[in-house]
């Protein structure tokens, strides 16, 4: 077991790519976006995994919980959260809706501010059938040599209603927009 | 005494052409299903995904996550493929050929093995339909460790029916070797795989009984090298669970996520009717949440081999997709019946190497119960779990078939060819009628 994850790693160092820019983070961050989604968790910090809310168990086992009446379970390890923000952070992508929406998304980077180990860009999202929005990206690095990764996002504008709250969605998966989603099925 | 030995019979052009054509109809399905489904659905594929990016990364899954108790050897070599896949090439596409190809090997494993029991005419029908059965062509259309599972448990199944009885020790040892090896790398590769591993110890014995030294060495490198393989990943999680093997299987054991969602299954506590019951939904509306279907295990379990009962790629909200569905788990029905003659014509036949493989089959049915018992619903709708058994019911079906007489046989042959077809086709189809 030990030995096969030496392995892999041995190979990661031989495959591995160049760190890149954090313009080229977002870029890829948006072309992988619902399309190749595994492609996406490299590009995300631990912290970023435990921010967006998305759970990593279905739905409706979560409502059922709520209406038994059980009790909140204790908070699991820093670790966990994160590995099951990554479950959670794909499964929140792979809906039909959300993959064509995805597709269809066109962006462009506005402003980009990039220092030794943090950088922000922002860039403008044109969604299709629904009101174009900012999207913001916060992102870090643990040293020169390391590759840029996304440690928070934040959204301005695209106006109200439940359209626009699904393009933002696709452009930035998250339970906050998903309960205001699942609240106002038309917009799914 | 044999059951139904080859009869020499070759291979009737037309028979193989035709299951030539089930199986490369069901090669292209698969390389379609590739790229077309939407990308990780299925059977927890967002959490196997996530696996394999630990390892990807260089490290192993935490051990409390959703699906971090797991065993990791699909993971490793999924990370494997994910190193040297092109940028071109969508990571989840590639892994489910890698699905596909072990899918395909399992088959490839069965045929074989068949041939030791059946006319080559008819393992050769049986394996081209086992390709088509929608729970295998969706198992091996998914970001998953099943299909693995399945063709490390089968190679091993197989391994004990071919075990070289009167060989020298030499070579009865290397044989017991490599199936310990095969045994451990199933187990690594998905917890189903320890059955395997538990029943090759009995099987060897009982097979070289006949030379009793023998057979104990043989039991003593059937029991070690698994252990060696396997051991350092189980021991802790075993400790975990409390030696419990359910909740080494489950993943309840270290995983809150997982418990919660187990507690939580509808529909609640099952019953000794739930077992015996067998609705008609089964096959009007072999879906997840059919009517009545949820109190049913085996409604449940017919439903999700014959159709795609989680709804996963075939979403029945189009008409055609559910009548399908139904059709499919209607005509499913055939080959059912196939296997139940053949189970019991081969257990008449008294045959030790057959024996070996029902026991097998046996076992996974006792574990399927336990974990339909404990995990209410979601177990149940997952027939994938008995893939490993793929080898035992190619071989009912097969002895079922063999034993028709004439041109019943032939109408057998050429239904188990169409169901087969018929599976490919849903399967594929099924998925573009949802989204266009």
């Amino acid at each position: 077991m030990r030995l096969a994850a030496v392995l892999v790693l041995a190979l990661a160092t031989a495959c591995g790519g160049a760190p890149r820019t954090p313009e080229q983070t977002v870029e890829r961050y948006f072309a992988m976006l619902a399309r190749d989604p595994m492609r996406t968790l490299d590009l995300l910090t631990p912290e970023f995994q435990r921010s967006h809310g998305l759970p990593p168990w279905r739905r409706e086992d979560r409502a059922e919980y709520r209406a038994r009446g059980a009790s909140p379970p204790p908070p699991p390890s820093p670790e966990v959260a994160a590995e099951d923000g990554l479950v959670g952070w794909l499964a929140g992508q792979i809906t039909p809706e959300v993959i064509e929406r995805a597709e269809r998304m066109r962006f462009r980077v506005e402003e980009s501010r990039v220092g030794e180990a943090s950088a922000t860009v922002t860039v403008a999202v044109e969604p299709h059938q629904a009101a174009a929005f900012r999207q913001r990206f916060d992102l870090v690095r643990g040293g020169p040599a390391e590759p840029w990764r996304i440690e928070r996002i934040a959204q301005e504008g695209g106006g109200g209603g439940a359209w626009n709250d699904l393009a933002r969605y696709v452009a930035y998966p998250n339970e906050v927009l998903a309960r205001r989603l699942r609240e106002n099925p038309r917009g799914r | 005494m044999g059951v139904s030995p080859p009869d020499g019979e070759r291979v009737p052009r037309a028979w193989a052409l035709a299951a030539a054509a089930v199986a490369v109809a069901a090669l292209a399905s698969r390389a379609f299903n590739a790229f077309a489904y939407t990308p990780l659905r299925g059977y927890d594929a967002a959490g196997h995904a996530v696996s394999i990016f630990a390892l990807f990364e260089g490290r192993l899954p935490t051990p409390g996550s959703w699906d971090g108790f797991q065993p990791p050897l699909y993971y490793a070599a999924a990370a494997a493929v994910w190193h040297l896949l092109p940028e071109a090439v969508p990571v989840h596409a590639a892994l489910r050929l890698l699905s596909a190809a072990a899918g395909f090997g399992a088959v490839a494993i069965v045929w074989r093995t068949l041939r030791d029991f059946v006319s080559e005419t008819d393992a050769a029908v049986v394996s081209a339909f086992l390709l088509g059965v929608p729970v295998l062509a969706l198992a091996s259309s998914m970001v998953g460790n099943e299909s693995t599972c399945a063709l490390l448990v089968t190679a091993v199944l197989a391994r004990l029916v071919r075990l070289p009885v009167k060989a020298g020790e030499g070579r009865v040892l290397r044989h017991a070797f490599g199936t310990g090896l095969l045994g451990g790398l199933a187990a690594l590769s998905k917890t189903t795989g320890l059955g395997a591993v538990a029943l090759a110890l009995p099987a060897s014995a009982l097979r070289l009984r006949a030379r009793p030294r023998l057979a104990l060495a043989s039991v003593l490198v059937l029991g070690l090298v698994p252990t060696l393989v396997a051991g350092p990943f189980f021991a802790p999680i075993l400790r975990a669970a409390g030696g419990s093997p359910v909740g080494l299987v489950t993943g309840a054991a270290s995983s809150r996520a997982v418990q919660q969602a187990m507690a939580l299954q509808p529909p609640g506590e099952r019953h000794l009717a739930d077992y015996l019951s067998f609705p008609s939904a089964a096959l009007r509306t072999p879906v997840f949440r059919g009517e009545g279907l949820e109190r049913s295990v085996p409604g449940l379990l017919h439903a999700s081999t014959w159709s795609d009962a989680h709804a996963h790629f075939l979403v029945p909200v189009t008409p055609g997709v559910l009548r399908a569905e139904s059709a499919l788990a209607i005509a499913g029905l055939l080959p059912l019946a196939l296997a139940a003659f053949g189970a019991g014509r081969l257990l008449s036949r008294r045959d030790v190497r057959a024996g070996v493989l029902l026991a097998f089959a046996a076992l996974l049915l006792l574990a399927f119960a336990r974990v339909t018992w404990l995990v209410p619903t979601y177990s149940a709708v997952k027939a994938s779990y008995l893939l490993p058994a793929l080898l035992p019911a190619g071989l009912c079906v097969a002895s079922g078939l063999a034993a028709l007489p004439g041109s019943w046989r032939s109408a057998g042959r050429g239904a188990l060819l169409g169901i087969g077809l018929a599976g490919t086709a849903l399967t594929t189809w099924g998925w573009h009628l949802w989204t266009q």
